[in-house]
């Protein structure tokens, strides 16, 4: 396999992408475990390596002395092309082995439009594409991540979902699978096993039904034992949580190339077009002083020269001021930053300003979302045209030239107005940048407009979405309001959102346009170099659906959603609520503020949000 | 601040990483190992290390060199064993010497590389065969290969650039000895030699030669010798 592999290896671009071999990768020995799996990332290795849910994971599970963990991602065309070409199926990097000679092949579902690079792949490892023509001697094929909670349009492929954070329940599964094999269990078995554990989804146990017109009518377990709704899994405290402090550093440069130090978990901010904000609540914030402690190992494991305060809304984070100050005391000496995501513009100052760049100076990027007040208080944005002034003129003044801004467009009630809006944010970020002396050279504004997708479990879901027609027309719009010759404009290919929708709200019939999309070569749909709508447009026709009819449905509240089974704690009574609120431009309060939305996460859940020095906030 | 050169090999799998990643991989076994690299002043401040010669995806380097500047003096053997302690799979430091003052970076020395590559004979072939293959490639007063240079095709005359050439009969398999040109006066390809030599006769399928480079060498004043020693 190696020597094939080798030869390989030479005909493809950025050969070391199926290498392995890198700092941190473990090679354990083979036949010394009880449990092989495969973390599968259905992107190329560049995108895969720069998730933190694989580091975990892999970190977690190779810590058992009985398991194993390897990683395999997706081949990028060139490569697909030779290895079908050589016949050498998917493998894994730490000891090439093919894939399917694995336990238990776990997928992350990190975007819709890797969809088909999952059936590609399980083709690639010679495996049948659905799970009912998969049996025991075939590995278990499980699926986690975001697009877990909405998995319907998968359902045909993956034996079992699940749902939330896996640090504890990937462990139950692993020791479910070595007694069901211990006992000899049929794969039937192990699954009806697996469904009782908290968090697991089978889909293979629900049966769905339609009404005439198309929405779902019900969905319902076949089998007593199996619960008629999943609830998500999470930790209650992320302080004790395993944290990979020898994370795997990539030989060619991965997206994100630096310390991953998660300084908490969930979101309390409550945007309404957002599905993480939901599937991640409660916030858990880390102790500063595991943090310290955590980076101080990463960087001397890694030997990055950066390190990245990852989270949902990192500036939130109670401590991120000294924490901050107290990272770059200790490490900038050895020439290692401290950079922060996308940032909310009103919790930004000065003194960060100044404090992130002591050492390097990256791109600062803010994401005010809408152009207007009324539509930030629609999406629940809590911000203000004066909070980003300052903190851009904050930045200027501290000496950045290069901003960048996100935006979307297509939102729930938005009308030219608001776009006109983004256009004068953008242009008053370039004044401020003139008035703080930014020479005009360097000074540059980069506006990126993305397009509305209605996610399940948000107050949007029962949103439609604008129609291609008006989000190119938007596009349009934008691009010629904005030609300035400080500011760049990105936006993306909206046939691409049109799909994301689609999938993103989908059911279970979706499944036959998923193959049929694989069989007429779809892959990398989230590549403009591989994306083809035509092909999708030949795949819904050919199975007789029409994409239209999944991002333009406009949902009732008593509709019951084709995802209404997986519970992500958010209560839909709290979604509609929300949803009513919006269309009137009424804001609710952070739960933060300790004003507790009523969300009805925590009671269902039976779990609180967790703050530095242990503030917790009670329900009103 | 001291100035370190290394001698390192990159080998096995590793010899697919690019030439800017492993500088990065470099600059970051030096944080693991402890090891205080000097950083260049500005806004975007990076150690002062450099490559000497970079090497194309796919070949493999068994005496590559690297100069580093530390903050600290630190005895070479001790550098060598805490890199060796935290470098990947592949990469490997063979020699690390405390540089001379000398103004020129290796970089800016490096003027040839002598190559290894190991060919799969396609037919059996004896040494005088070979040596017939090479004599009359050497004869030829000049050798016109084409380069793709940004979209457009180039021709270059590699004939100057070809110092040494041997080739032997080793198992089956026919190895050649080259020494080429390389760095900023000019370089020749391992790959465009063996291209011509299958061109002029020698059995062997370009496609599938392992190539090694096995030393580089310039002129530190002393007239050209392995830039370890210059």
């Amino acid at each position: 396999m190696r020597q094939k592999l080798e030869k390989l290896l030479f005909q493809v671009q950025k050969p070391a992408r199926y290498t392995g071999g890198e700092w941190n990768s473990v090679k354990k020995d083979w036949d010394a475990v009880k449990v092989r799996m495969a973390f599968a990332f259905p992107d190329v290795y560049e995108v895969g390596m720069s998730y933190l849910g694989l580091q975990i994971l892999y970190h977690l599970v190779n810590q058992r002395e009985d398991a194993l963990m390897e990683r395999t991602f997706a081949p990028w065309t060139d490569m697909e092309d030779l290895m079908r070409k050589e016949q050498v199926p998917l493998f894994t990097l730490e000891s090439h082995r093919p894939v399917r000679d694995f336990d238990i092949l776990a997928f992350t579902l990190q975007y819709e439009m890797t969809f088909t690079n999952i059936l590609n792949m399980l083709n690639l490892a010679g495996l049948p594409l659905k799970s009912a023509h998969r049996d025991k001697n075939m590995p278990l094929v499980i699926a986690g991540g975001p697009c877990a909670f909405n998995p319907e349009p998968l359902a045909d492929f993956i034996d079992l979902f699940v749902l939330g954070e896996g640090e504890e329940v990937l462990h139950e599964l692993i020791d479910a699978y070595i007694e069901a094999r211990d006992n000899n269990l049929s794969r039937e078995q192990l699954l009806h096993k697996l469904a009782g554990i908290k968090g697991i989804y089978v889909p293979s146990f629900y049966e769905v039904e339609y009404h005439t017109g198309g929405k779902v009518k019900s969905v319902t377990p076949k089998y007593s034992g199996v619960p008629a709704v999943v609830n998500k899994r999470l930790l209650k405290d992320v302080n004790d949580a395993p944290f990979p402090t020898h994370p795997i550093v990539p030989s060619i440069e991965a997206v994100h190339d630096r310390v991953m130090l998660e300084v908490q978990r969930g979101c309390t901010r409550g945007c309404r077009f957002c599905q993480a904000g939901v599937l991640y609540r409660p916030v858990r914030e880390k102790n500063p002083r595991t943090l310290l402690e955590q980076a101080k190992k990463i960087v001397a494991n890694t030997g990055y020269n950066e390190i990245s305060l990852t989270s949902l809304s990192t500036a939130d984070y109670s401590g991120v001021r000294p924490l901050i100050t107290a990272l770059l005391d200790e490490h900038s000496s050895k020439g290692v930053n401290v950079s922060l995501p996308s940032l909310r513009v009103d919790a930004f100052s000065v003194d960060m300003a100044k404090e992130v760049q002591r050492v390097r100076r990256t791109t600062l990027t803010f994401a005010p979302e809408a152009g207007t007040q009324r539509l930030r208080d629609v999406i629940n944005k809590g911000v203000t045209e004066e909070n980003l002034l300052d903190a851009v003129t904050a930045a200027f003044g501290a000496g950045w030239h290069a901003i960048k801004l996100y935006f979307m467009i297509g939102l729930p009630t938005e009308t030219y107005e608001d776009l006109d809006g983004i256009a004068r944010l953008a242009k008053a970020v370039v004044r401020a940048g003139l008035s703080q002396g930014v020479s005009r050279r360097r000074l540059k504004v980069t506006v990126s407009a993305s397009s509305f997708v209605p996610k399940s479990h948000t107050a949007f879901q029962w949103e439609p979405q604008d129609s291609l027609d008006e989000l190119r027309n938007k596009q349009l719009y934008l691009k010629g309001k904005l030609k300035d010759k400080f500011i760049a404009f990105n936006y993306h290919d909206s046939r691409t959102s049109f799909l994301e929708a689609v999938l993103a709200r989908g059911d279970r019939r979706l499944g036959p346009v998923l193959q049929r999309a694989f069989q007429l070569g779809c892959r990398f749909d989230s590549w403009d170099e591989c994306f083809e709508y035509e092909k999708w447009l030949k795949a819904f026709d050919d199975v007789g659906l029409d994409p239209k009819w999944y991002a333009y449905q406009r949902y009732d509240y008593d509709d019951v959603l084709p995802w209404d089974h997986l519970n992500a704690g958010v209560s839909k009574r709290y979604l509609a609520r929300e949803h009513k609120k919006a269309i009137k431009g009424q804001v609710t309060a952070d739960c933060r503020s300790g004003r507790c939305p009523g969300c009805g996460l925590c009671p269902s859940l039976d779990v609180k949000p967790l703050l530095l020095g242990g503030e917790e906030y009670a329900q009103v | 601040m001291p100035k370190y050169k290394i001698m390192f090999a990159k080998t096995g799998m590793s010899r697919f990483i690019s030439h800017l990643d492993l500088s990065r991989l470099f600059e970051r076994a030096f944080r693991r190992a402890g090891l205080p690299m000097a950083f260049s002043k500005g806004f975007n401040p990076h150690p002062k290390m450099s490559i000497a010669a970079p090497l194309a995806v796919g070949i493999a380097g068994e005496r590559e060199l690297l100069e580093i500047e530390l903050t600290e003096e630190i005895n070479s053997g001790e550098i060598a064993r805490r890199l060796n302690e935290k470098l990947p799979e592949g990469v490997k430091v063979l020699a690390v010497q405390r540089a001379g003052e000398q103004k020129k970076s290796l970089m800016a020395l490096v003027e040839r590389a002598a190559y290894r590559i190991e060919c799969t004979a396609a037919e059996s072939v004896d040494q005088q065969e070979i040596d017939q293959v090479i004599g009359s490639l050497l004869n030829c007063s000049s050798i016109i290969v084409q380069r793709k240079v940004k979209n457009k095709i180039k021709e270059t005359d590699i004939r100057p650039g070809i110092w040494a050439l041997e080739g032997r009969v080793d198992n089956g398999n026919i190895i050649i000895e080259a020494e080429l040109s390389t760095g900023n006066k000019g370089t020749v390809r391992p790959e465009e030699l063996i291209k011509e030599l299958e061109k002029a006769g020698l059995p062997i399928n370009c496609a599938c030669c392992r190539i090694y480079r096995t030393g580089l060498y310039g002129d530190g004043g002393e007239g050209i010798k392995e830039l370890w020693q210059a």
